[in-house]
């Protein structure tokens, strides 16, 4: 019965995992025909971006707050580095997109070279999609985030990565069904063994499982993603 | 821009033209305006608002507007030009950015100072403490090539870069985002003053191993010392400010 309840989990990992990707995929193929015709791209010409970016905030019921394309240090022909990044804005202002304003001027104080991180660095190098997270987002939204990026490849390489954000609440409380309906105590993970969503308190979302393993042999892949269901000793 | 999210590294810029707190106005407005300067937020060449708009945004009188404008113009901090294309326009060549922070270190208590440095440790402390207890391989990995970017840092503008990121992403490392907001609103408060001692080549030194020690302490999983690593390496910085602030008004 449980290995049939885990199976339930996985499914709605999965399921939540598609959903996402298939808004960053769009994304992709919008930036992938900027980049394609090999001529050198300005800032400015990402401007036709703005729009899938903005189409792609809201999904999964609102579980995407934020979405947008960061670039390869030197693909476009002006700054070394951008970031084009939209979040989803107060629910005040009714939730109008806004642009995320961040330095990318490399000599400045505030600069934050984005290379470094997992959500960048992993796809740029495996050309392949990539979950990361759950983490603080401290260069975009300083929010407990997981973040959905795929790369951009064109002939000279990875000119980028596209994304969209979803906040590690919003993953906890779409999860949380299918976890409650697991009698022992479970977590979907991700890579580095930390819980992304779990069914017992202590195994809130960001907690490390180190010396308490998974159950051997009760431990399922997501396909597609880094993450992984697993019933906990 | 009032409302729209930022990254954490512009909100600094823009906190410069909101209200001051009440008292020693003319002080208050200069200390925020040669702030931005010394923190790069204000660029050289760049123009100022025209002085009505600073004294609405800061709450302040055009008259102290004015009076501050004349200060930061003695520090060389800005140039005021008169007509037509004129106004205040930021000085801000390479080295005055530290004459502008050493008048804001002389303007502090040392009493302010130590509450500063016992604020500033208690978050990163405690931040270091949670990244001992939660940071995986890859986290580790990252505050180490942050402790070699600072280590290896070409002048004391990438040292202050280096020795800023190494903090958010051991707070980060630490899983909370509010300590990582914390620890950024400290460095946009008080980085300047904190990284001052930075350009010192003996205290360079003395932060790689301090780094060293912090990063050997989260792989390890010790939150005690990864903690003490913190609170030494601030207590450093303050002392090396402290003495400073004697010798430069006992001058």
């Amino acid at each position: 019965m449980s290995a049939g309840a885990a199976q339930g989990v996985v499914d709605a990992v999965a399921a939540l995992s598609a959903e996402v990707f298939a808004g960053v995929d769009r994304l992709r193929g919008c930036a992938h025909a900027l980049f394609a015709p090999g001529a050198p791209v300005a800032r400015r010409d990402l401007a036709p971006l703005e729009e899938p970016v903005r189409a792609t905030l809201g999904a999964v019921g609102g579980a995407v707050v934020g979405a947008g394309v960061v670039a390869a240090p030197n693909a476009l022909c002006d700054p070394a580095h951008w970031v084009e990044w939209w979040t989803a804005g107060p629910v005040r202002e009714g939730h109008q997109a806004v642009r995320l304003v961040v330095e990318t001027d490399a000599d400045a104080d505030g600069f934050r070279d984005y290379t470094l991180l997992p959500w960048f660095e992993v796809p740029s190098r495996t050309g392949l999609p990539h979950v990361t997270g759950p983490y603080v987002d401290y260069l975009c939204t300083d929010e407990y985030t997981l973040t959905f990026t795929a790369p951009v490849l064109t002939g000279s390489g990875t000119v980028g990565v596209v994304g969209a954000d979803v906040p590690a609440r919003h993953l906890e409380r779409l999860l949380a069904p299918a976890l409650g309906q697991v009698g022992l105590p479970a977590a979907v993970v991700n890579a580095q063994g930390r819980v992304v969503a779990g069914n017992r308190p202590d195994l809130t979302t960001g907690t490390l499982l180190r010396e308490r393993g998974p159950v051997p042999g009760a431990s399922t892949p997501v396909a597609g993603t880094p993450l992984a269901v697993v019933l906990v000793a | 821009m009032a409302g729209s999210p930022r990254g954490a590294s512009v909100r600094a810029r823009d906190m410069i033209f909101t209200p001051l707190d009440s008292g020693g106005r003319v002080e208050a407005v200069t200390r925020r305006l040669a702030d931005a300067i010394a923190l790069g937020f204000l660029r050289d060449s760049e123009q100022l608002p025209s002085e009505a708009d600073l004294a609405a945004s800061f709450g302040v009188s055009t008259v102290t507007v004015r009076e501050a404008l004349t200060v930061l113009r003695e520090q060389g901090l800005v140039t005021t030009r008169r007509g037509r294309g004129g106004g205040s326009f930021v000085t801000a060549p390479a080295g005055s950015a530290d004459a502008s922070v050493r008048a804001r270190l002389a303007d502090l208590a040392p009493s302010e100072l130590r509450d500063l440095a016992d604020h500033y440790a208690a978050v990163s402390g405690a931040a270091a403490a949670l990244a001992a207890e939660r940071a995986d391989d890859d986290d580790v990995a990252r505050i180490r090539l942050c402790g070699r970017r600072f280590a290896e840092a070409p002048d004391a503008g990438a040292r202050r870069r280096a020795e800023g990121h190494l903090h958010v992403e051991v707070a980060a490392a630490g899983q909370s985002a509010r300590l990582t907001r914390a620890e950024l609103d400290l460095q946009a408060e008080a980085g300047p003053l904190l990284w001052l001692p930075l350009q010192d080549d003996d205290v360079h030194a003395r932060c790689v191993e301090q780094h060293a020690r912090l990063a050997d302490a989260v792989a390890r999983g010790d939150a005690e010392a990864a903690r003490a690593a913190v609170v030494d390496h601030v207590r450093d910085a303050a002392a090396w400010l402290g003495a400073l602030w004697l010798a430069e008004v006992g001058r």
